[in-house]
């Protein structure tokens, strides 16, 4: 079992990770980082239960989600969708990644979605978990968390697909005025 | 990858479904495993399933950049876990002062309404004969046994521990083995900050009795004395009020009660000991700042819960 300093210093490794993933959870950065705040307060509290038969990542990720959760019972007119500020734009790769468009696309899309169904598609998105370890995480079985992401990258997808081409062309290119 | 390979799950006679084919998009099966070509295979013969996996990787991918940034900032010092164990540390600190300064205000109240601080004689003869006694003992009083402890003095006999004043605010400064009438008693002196002395004496080997407080005036002394766990105390003082006695007392009555009810793991773990109080000088105490001399919280253990990997329910 490892000691109390050494939990510390693995847990320090795990805050960028921790810090993301509330964000993708959180309205905004900074209560973002307050439901980081909490969880880590809490695994300190707790760090004895951790025996390491769990990766630690998922812990801490099952810990959070289930502060988050909590928090939004508590507050039921928080908007839970994934807000488009809460993160900075990404810079522009050229062509070695998906165009801005395509984020902002994605990015409404998931926020019409059933938040399960969008809490799921985005922790397997951005955290290298497998499928069992997203489903603790996120307290349901695996066929469910299967399920979720079935149905929600679906609709997601379709709805990509149904935006029209002057939609999407409108949005490329910023409108021009006519100046005299 | 550090995630569980599905080649194995997802290999079914060459049959796929949905379950392969999202495996395949998330990049849980090994490109170079068997079961990855013939997805592969599937994909060229089958377009729309092609265009359903290349939509979700494209859509991981979107998400994945979105959030890509955040990973790379760096971390706020208030979320460092030193950090957070130092701001822990510090509201432990002030919730321990607001408790112990909550029930001694209460135990003062319910002393003053409910336990009887009866004025000269309690009906326990031997009680008041010890109180009367310590009444006599004047405070420059030459000891019986030459077992002074001067001011500043260690402590060597633990079996004659006292119990500690500091969370009423003083602090021991003295000790010293007196004889009160027949009996050997230990007296202890404590002082305050702005110079106030109390003096406690203690009998042991007396018989049980119940934990009340009783007061006696004699010559403009006060004192205020009880029986609790086989022990007869008795505090005098000629320097501060009644009142203030009083809450003394039961502070003392409580840190009595607490020493008896912690278990002994946890009071040894405390390094200020609510019981066995060590001797400073009165000038090492308020150039501390008086009554600073805290407890260190002994962290809790754990629950009953045992975290065991992914059946635990305790987080």
């Amino acid at each position: 079992m490892a000691s109390r300093d050494e939990f510390d210093w693995m847990l320090a490794a795990e805050i960028p990770h921790l810090r993301r993933y509330a964000r993708t959870l959180a309205g905004h950065p900074a209560e973002a980082d307050d439901l980081v705040q909490d969880c880590l307060e809490r695994a300190m509290r707790k760090w004895r239960l951790w025996r390491g038969k769990a990766r630690l990542r998922s812990w801490l990720f099952r810990m959070l989600y289930r502060q988050y959760l909590n928090g939004r019972r508590d507050n039921r007119h928080h908007d839970a969708a994934v807000p488009l500020e809460a993160v900075a734009e990404p810079p522009d790769r050229g062509n070695t990644g998906p165009s801005q468009l395509e984020i902002r696309d994605t990015m409404r899309g998931l926020q019409t979605l059933p938040a399960a169904q969008r809490e799921a598609i985005v922790l397997m998105a951005v955290e290298d978990l497998s499928y069992e370890e997203a489903a603790w995480v996120l307290r349901v079985p695996v066929g469910t968390l299967r399920s979720r992401l079935a149905r929600g990258r679906e609709q997601l997808r379709q709805l990509q697909e149904a935006q029209p081409e002057s939609e999407k062309s409108a949005a490329e290119q910023p409108s021009l005025r006519r100046v005299k | 990858m550090t995630h569980r390979d599905e080649s194995s799950d997802t290999a079914r006679n060459g049959h796929v479904d949905e379950r392969d084919l999202m495996a395949f998009a998330d990049g849980r099966i090994a490109a170079d495993s068997e079961r990855a070509a013939e997805l592969r295979a599937h994909l060229s013969a089958h377009p729309d399933d092609a265009a359903r996996v290349a939509g979700w990787q494209r859509q991981n991918e979107a998400i994945r950049a979105r959030y890509a940034p955040a990973l790379a900032e760096s971390v706020p010092p208030h979320l460092q876990p030193q950090a957070l164990r130092e701001q822990r540390a510090r509201r432990q600190f002030g919730r321990r002062r607001f408790a112990v300064a909550a029930s001694v205000a209460t135990l003062a109240v319910v002393t003053v309404l409910g336990v009887s601080v009866s004025p000269d004689g309690t009906g326990d003869a031997d009680l008041d004969r010890f109180a009367t006694e310590v009444s006599q003992l004047s405070a420059g009083a030459l000891p019986a046994a030459s077992e002074t402890v001067a001011v500043g003095g260690a402590v060597g006999d633990a079996t004659e521990a006292v119990p500690s004043l500091d969370l009423a605010g003083f602090a021991l400064t003295e000790r010293r083995t007196v004889r009160a009438g027949e009996r050997m008693a230990t007296e202890a002196r404590y002082e305050d900050q702005r110079g106030q002395t109390v003096r406690l004496f203690v009998v042991d080997e007396a018989d049980a009795g119940r934990p009340e407080l009783h007061r006696m005036q004699r010559d403009g002394r006060e004192i205020v004395y009880w029986r609790e766990d086989g022990r007869m105390f008795a505090l005098s003082t000629e320097s501060v009020d009644s009142q203030r006695l009083q809450q003394i007392a039961t502070a003392t009555m409580r840190n009595e009660l607490q020493r008896r009810q912690q278990p002994e793991s946890a009071v040894a773990e405390a390094s200020g000991e609510l019981h066995d109080a060590p001797v400073v000088s009165a000038d090492a105490f308020k150039a501390k700042g008086g009554n600073q001399q805290w407890s260190t919280p002994v962290e809790s253990a754990p629950s009953g819960v045992v975290y065991d990997g992914m059946q635990d329910e305790s987080l």
